[in-house]
């Protein structure tokens, strides 16, 4: 599965597009790191929990993404973003989202990229009569 | 007399040891921040999608880095007092700079594990997790930087699309 922030990939041409796919996880601090990071806030400098906390919230958000995408069928995942939300007094939630697609090695089983691929636009085809 | 004294300079002592400590833990990241950042200047990032020359990519995957840093007491008791009378609270804007910068470093560093040369579309995310703790004494920078990292033809051996 690959993943990018980009809405292309080099060397890849999209075939097809499957939606976009999404996924979200809401986290809260475990109470002991949280006073043991109340310690650190007298000198300051990184609190290493809340960043290990910001990771695998990020990892569990990306891995139900991509459990979507799976689910559609799709091999890659374009133009990643990240959002959050403030849902309830104390917590955060953290979104992210993409779009799903199926994607081909460009041309043949050649060596080198073909010519113009870099930035180039990409062709996409959509099958008719397929919903979105 | 002098047990009085001592309980009276107590949040006193403690700024004073925010300010030293504060400064001391400051300088230090900042000394990592140049020699890591030195060290990955290879690596090309921008903020467009598109790649930044003429070179043939074989592949991409998304990068990202966090960081997580809070001001210690004497950058707040200031802060507290820019509240008051107005004006840019530099200590804050240092803190979440430093943040922000440790973000982008460890992005860059998950694309030199990927031997990427490049990350594009590098984009800055925060969160609100400091205000998750009951005490909102937590005043920092709490930032995510993610981009796509493209990994060039004649790349590293073996490179196999993750």
């Amino acid at each position: 599965m690959i993943v990018v922030n980009t809405d292309f990939i080099p060397g890849m041409r999209v075939v097809e597009l499957r939606g976009l796919v999404q996924g979200n996880t809401v986290r809260a601090k475990h109470v002991g790191r949280d006073i043991a990071a109340g310690f650190k806030n007298l000198v300051g400098g990184e609190l290493k929990a809340y960043t290990e906390l910001l990771t695998e919230a990020r990892r569990q958000a990306i891995e139900r993404m991509l459990q979507q995408a799976n689910q559609l069928g799709a091999n890659a995942v374009l133009n990643v973003r990240f959002s959050t939300s403030s849902v309830i007094q104390g917590a955060a939630e953290l979104y992210a989202y993409g779009t799903a697609a199926i994607v081909q090695p460009e041309g043949g089983a050649g060596d080198a990229p073909p010519e113009g691929a870099i930035g180039a636009a990409r062709p996409l085809r959509q099958e008719p009569g397929r919903e979105s | 007399m002098r047990v009085e004294w001592l309980v009276a300079a107590l949040p006193l002592l403690v700024f004073l040891l925010g300010y030293l400590a504060g400064k001391w833990v400051e300088r230090r990241h900042l000394r990592s921040l140049d020699v890591r950042e030195s060290d990955l200047s290879p690596i090309r990032f921008h903020a467009i999608p598109l790649p930044s020359g003429e070179k043939a990519f074989i592949g991409a995957h998304m990068v990202a880095g966090e960081a997580v840093i809070v001001c210690d007491p004497f950058k707040r008791l200031a802060m507290q007092l820019k509240l008051l009378i107005g004006g840019e609270i530099l200590g804050v804007e240092r803190v979440v700079q430093r943040a922000r910068r440790e973000a982008t470093v460890r992005m860059l560093e998950q694309a030199r594990a990927l031997g990427a040369r490049e990350v594009v579309n590098v984009r800055y995310a925060t969160s609100n997790i400091l205000g998750m703790s009951r005490q909102t004494k937590r005043i920092g920078g709490v930032i995510c930087a993610y981009g796509t990292a493209l990994i060039e033809a004649g790349g590293p051996e073996g490179w196999v699309q993750p």
